[in-house]
């Protein structure tokens, strides 16, 4: 296989253009699929996924790529990896990292973001404030469900 | 919305009929200028209202039930005002919220099917959309109850399971952290909780993949083999707190759980030892069980010569720990050295095993510097209070050939810390997090003087539950699991 051939070129919703590895592009399984199907050349479009998450999205591949080729290699490092990767990530980010990984189909990474949102949110003044998510109850309706489970509420 | 302005003192059948002549609007003019009403004071707008209700209550002329009209009209505009306000807010919140959480249900639902319980019903309370996600069954998929030990009872762990339904996969139930003077009668959960689940041959067990109960008292081992014995794709299983006998336990999981592929037992007591007659049981269930890749057995005084028929019971065993175990010595290496040649065996743990022997450990050195144990990755024989010199004392310097092992085998970690520290992670409790909790569990208890551990609590265990987060962070060491590198390990390679 020549050296052209291994590479592959990912090319954003904002048209950025990405040039990475064909094992790396190779872990979303929409892509491995395009491939399959030949259905695309070298160059892939990716319209739903933006320049900048898609920079983060190809660092998380190849930071994979590597370690999974490599079989023995710590997991506990890579597990290090991804929770420095995710830790930062602000709201929007992290969603639009979930929407992407889904798109994308990357099963490990939309595991590592849906798990990253669930860490980050535990209570409900949480839910409020970091998902930036508005009450609509009315205070009858709040109090209800309050009601029905009432024993996570008892701190 | 056009409210009816007729003179009050009329009869209520007749503001039906005036109402359509009412021009809508009209009718917006009233209502925005109520709303331009200026709201200087609480009072602005209740006097002229108080003024009017009275005057139009008097001219009624002592007719109660013109008089009970009124007011009863005067009640329903409110609450129609009150109601179209409320409608306008949630629209508003509801707008807001879309545009602020813009992942589809099926998405929303995977994250909520990521939280503990009690963040799920949290989440529930949010808004809802969040309420129509949180109450989908996929949000119960993996039921955690470790963060509500105090409040999930029997009937609050039978409602969401009834939740899950056919989605359940995974349950947590019970507190992570033994309190520190446990009293073994303490209940935190009766028993028949898990019955659900035997329900219709057990159709809803047999979907269960794992299993996680940590210190449920009492522990009634034949519910637990009965429920046990539906659950036949069971490929995790993690029992805190077994009170002996348990041997039985073994039997079931070979004949019912043949998919068992992580298995971790820690036990609170168990009288004697178990060598290859006592533990037959338990090589059985090992020999017999072809997915097994992970055992862990904590607190378990397992003789040496059971250790390494364990070992070489199982062909795919690749992660072994045992940690706490009074009896081990380390004698089982010398042997294992030469018998897992060509066994997948990646690591070993045997941390704050008392008695473990530092001439052992320095001949499983050697033995690894021979080129023995091939497949191996991790090692770890940390020890909060040192290794058995040949002495018989306790050494906390025991003189390894570390940077001998770190060139000829560099792809081994091998960790020997003597102060195992404290974690600084805030989030969640991780496998390995919890597993080095589970490890440290006893530890405390036995040594009444080594404090750098559980915060001192009291003997009731009311106080202690609440303690329990902040504990079990406090107890954790980052490092553990099969193939941790050891950054913060005194001797770590």
């Amino acid at each position: 296989m020549s050296k052209s051939e291994k590479k592959i070129v990912l090319k954003s919703l904002d048209n950025e253009a990405f040039e990475v590895e064909k094992a790396v592009a190779l872990q979303s399984q929409t892509i491995w699929v395009m491939c399959e199907d030949k259905c695309v050349g070298n160059e892939i479009p990716l319209e739903n996924v933006t320049g900048q998450i898609l920079a983060k999205v190809i660092d998380y591949c190849k930071k994979h790529a590597v370690v999974d080729g490599d079989g023995d290699e710590s997991s506990e490092e890579l597990k290090n990896w991804d929770t420095e990767f995710t830790k930062n990530m602000d709201q929007s980010t992290l969603f639009n990292m979930i929407l992407a990984a889904n798109y994308l189909n990357i099963k490990s990474l939309l595991n590592l973001t849906c798990q990253a949102v669930a860490d980050k949110t535990k209570t409900i003044d949480e839910f409020h404030t970091f998902l930036n998510i508005e009450n609509n109850f009315t205070p009858e309706e709040e109090a209800q469900i309050c009601q029905e489970n009432l024993w996570a509420f008892d701190d | 919305m056009g409210s009816p302005t007729t003179n009050p003192t009329q009869n209520p059948s007749l503001c039906v009929s005036t109402f359509t002549a009412f021009s809508q609007s009209h009718a917006d003019l009233i209502i925005s200028s109520l709303l331009s009403f200026p709201d200087s004071s609480p009072t602005s707008i209740g006097c002229p209202l108080d003024r009017v209700l009275e005057k139009a209550l008097a001219s009624a002329s002592g007719d109660v039930s013109v008089q009970d009209c009124l007011l009863d009209r005067a009640l329903h505009i409110q609450s129609l005002l009150l109601d179209s306000t409320k409608r306008c807010f949630r629209k508003r919140a509801s707008l807001h919220n879309s545009g602020s959480w813009f992942l589809p249900p099926e998405l929303t639902i995977k994250v909520f099917s990521m939280l503990d319980t009690k963040s799920l019903m949290q989440a529930a309370a949010c808004c809802k959309m969040f309420n129509n996600c949180a109450m989908d069954r996929l949000s119960y998929a993996h039921i955690d109850l470790t963060t509500a030990t105090k409040q999930a009872d029997h009937s609050v762990v039978c409602t969401m399971i009834h939740r899950a339904g056919k989605e359940l996969r995974s349950l947590k139930l019970g507190p992570v952290a033994r309190p520190a003077g446990s009293d073994p009668t303490l209940t935190f959960v009766t028993w028949p909780f898990l019955s659900p689940l035997c329900y219709n041959h057990g159709f809803l067990g047999s979907r269960l993949r794992s299993l996680r109960l940590y210190n449920i008292r009492p522990m009634n081992l034949s519910s637990l083999r009965d429920v046990l014995s539906v659950f036949s794709n069971l490929t995790d299983l993690r029992i805190v707190g077994l009170i002996s006998p348990f041997m039985h336990l073994f039997k079931t999981l070979s004949e019912k759980c043949r998919l068992i592929e992580n298995l971790c037992l820690e036990t609170y007591q168990f009288p004697g030892i178990i060598d290859t007659k006592m533990g037959s049981p338990l090589v059985e269930f090992v020999t017999n069980s072809p997915n097994l890749i992970s055992l862990t057995l904590i607190y378990f005084p397992l003789t040496d010569e059971m250790a390494r028929t364990l070992v070489e019971s199982s062909r795919k065993l690749k992660y072994l720990n045992l940690s706490r175990s009074s009896t081990i010595n380390g004698r089982f290496l010398r042997d294992l050295g030469n018998s897992c040649k060509d066994s997948p065996f990646k690591t070993l743990v045997l941390r704050n095993c008392p008695n473990l022997l530092e001439k052992e450990v320095l001949k499983l050195c050697n033995s690894l510097l021979k080129g023995n144990f091939k497949s191996i990755r991790h090692i770890d024989v940390s020890n909060n209070c040192g290794l058995v010199s040949e002495f018989g004392d306790r050494t906390s310097k025991p003189k390894f050939p570390l940077e001998k092992l770190k060139e000829e085998r560099a792809d081994v970690t091998f960790v020997a810390d003597f102060s195992l520290t404290r974690s600084e992670k805030r989030y969640g409790i991780y496998d390995e997090e919890e597993l080095r909790l589970i490890e440290n569990g006893l530890a405390e208890n036995e040594e009444e003087d080594d404090s750098r551990f559980f915060s001192t609590t009291d003997d009731s265990s009311e106080d202690d539950d609440l303690d329990l987060d902040e504990d079990e962070d406090d107890n954790t060491t980052d490092d553990t699991s099969e193939d941790d590198s050891d950054e913060d390990m005194g001797f770590a390679m």
